[in-house]
C-alpha cells in the first residue's frame, strides 16, 4: 500500500512530458498561443468548467496571472493566481526543452527526472494547487 | 444559448477524454489534465490512433465545439 503510494507520489510526470517530442512541442506552441492571444487582448482557450458552470477550475486565471508576471506586476499576478511563477517557470522549461539541442535537453530532462523522483515535487505542487483552488472557491483568499 | 450549448458539449467530451487520461496515465497526469485542459486536449490528439482508448469521436466533437466557440467569440466581439 505504502509502496504504491510512494510510486505514485514520486513518479516523474514533468520529465516524462519533456522527454516526449510531440508533447513538449505541442505544449510549447499551445502555451505561446494562449499567452500571446491574452497579451494581444484576444480570446484564447476558454475554460470549459467556467463556461458551463460558472465555477473556475484549479487552473483558471493562470494565463492572466502569467501575462501580469511577464509585465513585471508580481503582486497583481500573485493576487490573480498564486501559482503563476511556478507555471511560468514550467512553461519556460518546456520552451527550453523544445528549442535546445538533444544533448543539452537530455541532460536537463535527466536532472528534472532525478529531482522529481527524489522530492515528488510535481505531486506536491499539484496537491497544493488543488488545496489553493478549494480555498479560493470558499473565498478564503 | 448556442455558445453555452457548444461549451456544454465540449465539457462532456473533455471529461470523457480526461477520464481516459486518468485511466491510462495515472492520477498525477490526470490532475495535470484537470488543471490544464489544454494538456488533456493535446494528449487526446496524440493518442487518437490508440484503438483501445476510442478517442476519435470525442476528440472530433471537442475540437468542433472549440472551433465553434472561437467563431462565436469573434462574432460576439465584432457585434459589440
Amino acid at each position: 500500500m505504502e509502496s504504491k503510494f510512494r510510486q505514485t507520489w514520486f513518479k516523474p510526470v514533468f520529465s516524462s512530458i519533456l522527454s516526449d517530442p510531440a508533447e513538449r512541442i505541442a505544449l510549447a506552441v499551445f502555451g505561446l498561443l494562449q499567452v500571446g492571444l491574452h497579451m494581444a487582448g484576444l480570446p484564447g482557450w476558454a475554460c470549459p468548467f467556467k463556461a458551463v458552470f460558472g465555477i473556475p477550475c484549479p487552473g483558471c486565471g493562470l494565463t492572466a496571472a502569467m501575462d501580469e508576471l511577464l509585465h513585471g506586476q508580481l503582486l497583481a499576478s500573485l493576487r490573480t493566481h498564486a501559482f503563476a511563477p511556478i507555471f511560468l517557470l514550467a512553461f519556460l522549461v518546456i520552451l527550453a526543452a523544445a528549442l535546445l539541442p538533444a544533448s543539452l535537453r537530455n541532460k536537463m530532462v535527466a536532472g528534472i527526472d532525478r529531482f522529481e523522483r527524489r522530492t515528488g515535487m510535481t505531486a506536491w505542487v499539484l496537491t497544493a494547487l488543488i488545496l489553493y483552488w478549494g480555498i479560493r472557491l470558499f473565498g478564503l483568499v | 444559448m448556442l455558445s453555452w450549448l457548444g461549451s456544454a458539449i465540449a465539457w462532456i467530451a473533455g471529461i470523457v477524454v480526461l477520464v481516459k487520461l486518468f485511466q491510462k496515465e495515472g492520477i498525477l497526469k490526470g490532475i495535470l489534465g484537470l488543471i490544464c485542459m489544454i494538456y488533456t486536449f493535446i494528449w487526446g490528439w496524440m493518442h487518437l490512433k490508440d484503438e483501445s482508448l476510442k478517442l476519435k469521436t470525442w476528440m472530433y466533437i471537442w475540437t468542433g465545439c472549440i472551433v465553434l466557440g472561437i467563431i462565436l467569440n469573434v462574432i460576439a466581439q465584432k457585434s459589440s
